[in-house]
């Protein structure tokens, strides 16, 4: 068929353009390099990057709303780092914590404000009201037991009193005294021996106090409000310096047994970005790199490869120039485009080089040539880049502006990129001529892959019709992947601890959080909620008045009054005025009296831990019988029982001050975080499973819904902007599908055409779909895309298909045989390359649209170039056997 | 007799007043109706030594009945005993709290009575007081013997309606709270009211034969 209309006034319009630009080459090649320079410059001075993903999303949606009002009212919360800082032991952890952050307040340059709640002074000095009765109780008799031993010690804390004080306490025990020895007995033994084996580790007698097993690790958090310098493009980068140096500064290094690890949301963002961005900057080089490879087997000519890469250069800073003009900013979606624009942006080129390579084996002139290859192929150029545009400017209504973001980006560029192929190569072409050369016979094996399907009919249709029903059936398998951590590079040290805070924390970071007006409504929302299965607590104002104070103060009262008055010596903890020897010998002593204990009373209760201690013991006196460094042995072993004698006890006598207290008399700094000066009261809503996991999220979210609908926080911002951006992408493919439509039925003017080109395109989604699921790539914030530019990008292969097989004389048989199935090939190939290779970024998100982008355009290949010949001979078979009119 | 007696008495006076002068003079003027910390210590004090000077004459039950008025009067036994028992006081039934009560206040004068009952040159002295958490006192006094050592002897005491009492005393650095919350409890959980009382008991009657 031979649509002649086509050959008319668009014909000539691409065959004057390609030819005007070869005849004032040198012009063109001027004027492209002076627009190149300057475009770069602006861009380079007016592009930025957004990374926050929930904030792409329209801010008249109700959870937007939510939150909006939450930031407002509790300010203190928005853009936050946590810093965990695990040490061995409690006091250890408190005092390391308390010192960080009060270096860290110090800082006025990089930080706005660090919280480390515990160490509040209010706190500090109730902290004990906060405790249950059985446990204050529980700590009583555990103060009573040591209070014989520590009074001694606290006068004169060396490790010579501590063994001498031992030694009478196990004399006691001999005489039948009720001492209960031991868990001081058990903690002395586990320091000893862990000095002994190389690990060193603190006595923690604060858990020695309250009674509790000493576990290897504790953890405290501190919540730190940088200042974001958002002048530049990583703007927690100052702030993130700043808290590592506070870190070595206060002695967390590398070397010591203290760990600090920065997460939070400052932090998550930060590294989602630089992965974003590293991943995206490598990805362009390799896609460069890959797609001049593809481009060589396609052209087999340097010159018209230097043309296409070149075109491929100037289109890049032109659509980055007109991003930085018409939006500012890139978002860590559209970040990735620049890697796509590599896939797609050649894609003209090689279908206009590809057509004229095969007009170059005739006898025309060079000028000929290029005026019938421009010719043929710009109007399907022309249709394809309208097209496609339209497809993804469709995307702007949406409520998601990170897609509509990249349609706007990616439907100019893709209008730009046919203008600039048109217009450089040609030109670049005058400098560097490609061969006339004999590819007709060189592509044979190519031509043969092409050509094979076309004979088996049959085959290829019941093939596409069992891989449709098994797609069929996949679809409701899908499903979207809410969990914005899941998009983060799963390496990185703020991702890590994060997701170990979601699993074991107490206070874990991502809790729903609930608005109320007053004190009668927030005790309404707590009553509803915490008895949900899926809520584990529900913690307001009110938890930071215990209950029963009076009580409890009064137990404070007596814990006080039978630990006695301890006052801690000024001596420092060590070796004081005593000699080795002297040490020595009360060492051997203790020792002596554990072994008479055990050989009098081996089936006592504490026989069992005196054993232990005893066995140490020896140990201890063999290595310092065999040590060079007796001095530092023993002064080791003191520090590591004594140490922490001081802290334990100071921050007892500081809790004993408790005094009760009501909710009024809450200081500013606590009361704070849970009433905002507007009078409003957060309510922090902790859930029961770890809702990392998206079941457990949708669970979580949509029962608290039920009964407070406003409320908002980390894991309600996700399942809402999730359920956001799937209604968007709904929006954004319907809205492609109908433009599309419509276009090409303007364009083509022939509903079986239209019909021709959409049905692999419509197949190919389809497969893709599934293929989400076959493969295990849910989609989430990042691929949700890959659906609708999968259309704009696919329609352009089917289009030069049908319009091939519309335009020329050859039966179909031939078409595979075409430069134009070949071009599609090698389009579809660089753009697979181009988006596969966004698949190696540790950025998940961009990894999974690159894998998802290049899988989909694969399926397009195969529905283009298998199924859709399939189609158009039985159509081409029905038409002929109708008579022709 | 009654010049020995009067000997005696004058004896008694003179003794007592030699103490006053190791004292803190503010003593010897008329202090406020309600007795400070000091005044209550040395109370205390003076009776023991009282106790320790005549002990072999008034035999057990005199030493007994002597201090017990004082002693009745600084420390606060009730308070102590809750204090030791901790939350089995709560779950005691009135009788039971009663009993175990009494038992005990007799137990702690039996107590002193036993071990104040000699005397070779002892000497109390008051050091100093200073602030204990939740508003209690605590006074730090010594007691010397013959031989010149010194035993470190800590009191706490909490201020009531009838003034300052006793809740706590620390000897050589154990708290007899500590020691003894240690011990009733342990008797308590294992072998239950009756055997606490039992052992209480016993202590009395050990106590009487020393």
């Amino acid at each position: 068929m031979v649509d002649v209309t086509t050959r008319g006034s668009s014909y000539h319009f691409f065959a004057h353009w390609t030819a005007f630009a070869y005849q004032n080459a040198a012009w063109v090649i001027l004027a492209a390099i002076l627009i190149a320079l300057t475009s770069a410059i602006y861009t380079i001075n007016n592009l930025g990057v957004h990374t926050d993903t929930t904030e792409m999303l329209s801010e008249e949606l109700p959870f937007r709303i939510n939150h909006e009002r939450y930031k407002v009212e509790f300010p203190q919360y928005k853009d936050t780092m946590i810093l965990a800082l695990d040490t061995q032991t409690p006091e250890q952890t408190y005092t390391t914590a308390k010192r960080l952050t009060a270096a860290l307040q110090k800082d006025g340059a990089h930080i706005y404000d660090a919280y480390f709640s515990s160490s509040d002074p209010f706190l500090e000095r109730n902290g004990l009201l906060y405790k249950s009765i059985p446990e204050l109780e529980n700590i009583t008799d555990r103060l009573a037991a040591a209070q014989p031993l520590v009074a001694r010690i606290a006068d004169d804390p060396t490790l010579y009193t501590f063994a001498n004080v031992l030694t009478e306490a196990v004399n006691e025990l001999r005489t039948g005294r009720t001492l209960d020895l031991e868990p001081v007995l058990d903690g002395v033994n586990t320091t000893l021996d862990a000095r002994l084996a190389g690990t060193p580790r603190a006595l923690s007698w604060q858990t020695l106090f309250t009674g509790e097993i000493q576990k290897d690790a504790y953890q405290e958090l501190i919540l730190v409000r940088p200042k974001l310098d958002f002048s530049q493009l990583f703007a927690a980068e100052a702030p993130i310096a700043a808290v590592r140096e506070a870190a070595i500064a206060a002695g967390i290094t590398d070397e010591s047994p203290e760990r600090l690890r920065i997460t939070g949301s400052v932090a998550l963002a930060f590294d989602e970005l630089s992965s974003a961005m590293h991943g995206a900057q490598d990805a362009g080089i390799l896609a460069l790199v890959l797609v001049a490879i593809v481009l060589f087997l396609a052209l087999r000519a340097t010159g018209a490869v230097v043309a296409v890469l070149l075109s491929l250069i100037l289109g890049l800073i032109l659509t980055a120039t007109f991003t930085a003009f018409a939006i500012g900013h890139l978002n860590l979606i559209s970040i990735a485009f620049a890697v796509l624009y590599i896939g797609l942006g050649v894609d003209y080129a090689i279908h206009f080089l590809l057509r004229y390579q095969e007009l170059n084996t005739n006898t025309k002139s060079i000028l000929d040539t290029l005026y019938t290859a421009g010719g043929d192929v710009g109007s399907a150029l022309m249709i394809c880049a309208i097209t496609t545009a339209i497809g993804f400017y469709a995307f702007m209504p949406t409520t998601y502006e990170g897609v509509a973001e990249l349609g706007v980006i990616s439907g100019t560029g893709m209008i730009i990129s046919l203008i600039v192929t048109l217009t450089i190569a040609p030109a670049i072409l005058r400098y560097l001529p490609t061969r006339k050369s004999t590819s007709a016979i060189k592509e044979d094996w190519l031509d043969n892959i092409i050509a094979l399907p076309s004979k088996q009919h049959k085959t290829i249709y019941t093939l596409t019709t069992l891989a449709f029903l098994a797609a069929i059936l996949a679809l409701p398998h899908m499903r979207f992947d809410y969990n914005l951590l899941n998009l983060n590079n799963p390496h990185k040290e703020s991702v890590l601890t994060f997701r170990e805070l979601l699993a074991d924390a107490e206070d874990s970071p991502w809790h729903a959080i609930a608005l109320a007006d007053d004190e009668h409504e927030a005790k309404q929302v707590v009553e509803q909620l915490t008895d949900l299965p899926e809520v584990d607590k529900v913690v307001t104002l009110f938890d930071l008045v215990p209950k029963e104070q009076e009580t409890k103060h009064f137990l404070i009262n007596e814990m006080a009054l039978t630990l006695g008055p301890i006052a801690l010596s000024t001596f420092s903890i060590g070796a004081g005025n005593y000699t080795v020897a002297q040490q020595r010998l009360a060492l051997e002593t203790l020792n002596h009296a554990l072994n008479q204990f055990i050989t009098e009373q081996p089936n006592h209760a504490a026989a069992v831990s005196i054993r232990a201690f005893s066995a140490s013991l020896s140990q201890l006196l063999g290595q310092l019988n065999t040590t060079n460094n007796t001095n530092q042995l023993l002064d080791a072993v003191s520090y590591d029982l004594l140490g922490l004698l001081p802290e334990a006890l100071g921050r007892l006598q500081i809790a004993f001050e408790a005094q009760p207290f009501t909710q009024q008399e809450i200081p500013e700094t606590l009361n704070s975080h849970w009433l905002s000066s507007g009078g409003v009261f957060r309510i922090a809503i902790y859930p029961t499973e770890n809702i990392n996991d998206n079941n457990a999220l949708r669970r979580f979210v949509r029962a608290i819904q039920l009964k407070a609908p406003h409320v908002t926080g980390p894991p309600v911002i996700s399942f809402e902007a999730g359920e956001a951006v799937v209604d968007a992408f709904i929006h954004a493919f319907s809205l492609a599908l109908i433009g599309v439509v419509f276009a090409l039925l303007i364009l083509l003017r022939n509903v079986t055409s239209t019909a021709l080109v959409l049905i692999p395109i419509l197949l190919a989604a389809l497969f893709t779909s599934a293929a989400t699921v076959w493969l295990g790539i849910p989609f989430n914030f990042a691929n949700i895309i890959a659906l609708p530019l999968l259309l704009g990008i696919g329609i352009d292969s089917s289009i030069h298909m049908v319009h091939r097989s519309r335009n020329t004389d050859n039966n179909h048989k031939n078409l595979l045989h075409t430069s134009t199935a070949r071009a599609i090939f090698y389009s579809a190939l660089t753009t697979v390359v181009g988006f596969g290779s966004l698949a190696f970024s540790p950025h998940q998100g961009t990894s999974s649209m690159g894998l998802l982008l290049a899988v989909g355009v694969l399926l397009t290949l195969i529905c283009v170039l298998i199924i859709l010949p399939a189609l158009l001979h039985t159509i081409e078979r029905r038409e002929t056997s109708i008579p022709s009119t | 007799m009654k010049a020995i007696h009067s000997i005696k008495s004058s004896l008694f006076i003179l003794a007592i007043a030699t103490l006053l002068q190791g004292m803190s003079p503010s003593w010897a003027e008329e202090t406020a109706p309600a007795d400070g910390p000091d005044e209550v210590i040395r109370n205390l004090q003076s009776i023991l030594l009282q106790s320790m000077r005549e002990g072999e004459e008034l035999g057990f039950q005199g030493r007994y009945d002597l201090l017990a008025p004082v002693l009745n009067q600084s420390h606060n036994f009730k308070f102590i005993i809750r204090t030791i028992l901790g939350t089995y006081w709560t779950e005691f039934n009135q009788d039971q709290q009663r009993e175990i009560s009494e038992i005990f206040n007799r137990l702690s004068i039996a107590t002193y009575a036993s071990q104040f009952k000699a005397y070779s040159g002892e000497q109390f002295e008051i050091l100093e007081n200073r602030p204990f958490p939740q508003n209690h006192i605590e006074v730090r006094t010594q007691l010397i013997k013959s031989d010149k050592n010194s035993v470190d002897l800590r009191y706490l005491l909490r201020q009531e309606d009838m003034g300052w009492r006793i809740v706590n005393i620390v000897a050589k650095g154990v708290s007899e709270l500590a020691i003894k919350r240690t011990e009733y409890r342990s008797i308590l959980q294992r072998d239950g009211y009756h055997a606490l009382i039992e052992m209480l008991k016993e202590k009395i009657i050990e106590a009487e034969q020393i």
